[in-house]
């Protein structure tokens, strides 16, 4: 079977794997909502930028969009920093350093607003890169829903391992990596079941496959997919 | 490993964008099938998000892989990367 190539569908216009295809379709509605720090303006305004990184994909590392005269409208929603953050993980992931981080947050309301803003940001990547590679169209980014973000606060974060606050000491390190915001962590979690291997085969059940690709396949496109990356993790 | 090297190369044309991702899912169904691409686009979407996590969180390698994974990545390379970050 070819792949369609049909301008104007996306993913929900498709009758794949109904599980994947429920979880672009939460995700991205999710992402429409007020979070734990961001609106939901500003949520979508964070993916929306996301989508113009990728159009200037060719923007060297070492520039950041708000440096650029014209690239950032003076009124934009989002904080030049969040531009910049949301340009540099979309394109540059793997030129990430600590200072960076540090640079970054200093222009932000907190560092719990960078942890949901890299959700995000991620979730985006996941789902747009999906579409570019089944040559079908982005889902369309849908208008922000009202209120407030909740401010949920964990008791227990502190930050130990990672440059983010991160709660908990147990478990991969990169499944604590958002943890300080509950919220974006699901939103990750819920794309990770649909995409790769559910939680409780992760480590649990190594030999576990959707009856399409083998568990050794799967772990060989994550690995080739992460060296494109440059990710060392 | 089956269809190991049709899967790498499905990586590296998406990755690569431009006239090598036109039809990538395509040449990769005609080697696994069709709902098998799909999950292999679903695995690739999959790590587009995780190393933004890893390499944005600043997240350090896990304590017990840093030892059994260090021939590896002399073999790859990898320890050159910017992303490298061990616990200390």
């Amino acid at each position: 079977m070819a792949v369609p190539k049909n301008a104007g569908t996306t993913i929900l216009d498709t009758d794949w794997r109904s599980d994947l295809v429920d979880a672009h379709r939460s995700v991205v509605l999710r992402i429409a909502e007020p979070g734990t720090w961001w609106s939901g303006a500003e949520r979508v305004a964070i993916a929306a930028e996301h989508r113009r990184a990728l159009d200037h994909a060719d923007l060297p590392p070492w520039e950041a969009p708000s440096g650029i005269e014209g690239m950032v409208a003076a009124d934009h929603v989002l904080p030049p920093a969040a531009v910049d953050a949301t340009w540099r993980l979309t394109n540059h992931p793997g030129t990430l350093t600590e200072d960076w981080y540090r640079t970054i947050v200093a222009g932000l309301p907190s560092a719990l607003h960078y942890v949901e803003l890299v959700g995000i940001v991620a979730a985006m990547n996941s789902l747009d890169r999906f579409a570019a590679a089944m040559e079908l169209d982005p889902v369309p980014l849908p208008d922000p829903a009202p209120g407030e973000p909740t401010g949920d606060t964990p008791g227990d974060m502190a930050v130990s391992t990672h440059w983010v606050p991160t709660v908990g000491e147990r478990g991969p390190n990169v499944l604590r990596a958002l943890s300080a915001v509950p919220d974006t962590f699901d939103l990750v979690r819920t794309l990770s079941a649909a995409q790769y291997v559910p939680p409780d085969a992760l480590l649990g059940d190594l030999s576990w496959s959707r009856g399409t690709l083998t568990r050794s396949q799967i772990e060989l496109v994550a690995a080739a997919t992460s060296l494109v990356n440059e990710c060392f993790y | 490993m089956t269809d190991g090297p049709a899967l790498v190369r499905f990586v590296e044309d998406v990755a690569g964008g431009g006239t090598a991702a036109e039809g990538a899912a395509t040449r990769l169904a005609a080697v696994v099938g069709f709902d098998a691409a799909v999950d292999a686009a679903a695995v690739l979407a999959n790590f587009f998000m995780m190393t933004r996590v890893a390499d944005g969180t600043g997240t350090p390698l896990d304590a017990g892989s840093a030892d059994i994974s260090e021939e590896l990545r002399a073999d790859l390379d990898l320890d050159q990367l910017t992303s490298k970050r061990l616990l200390t």
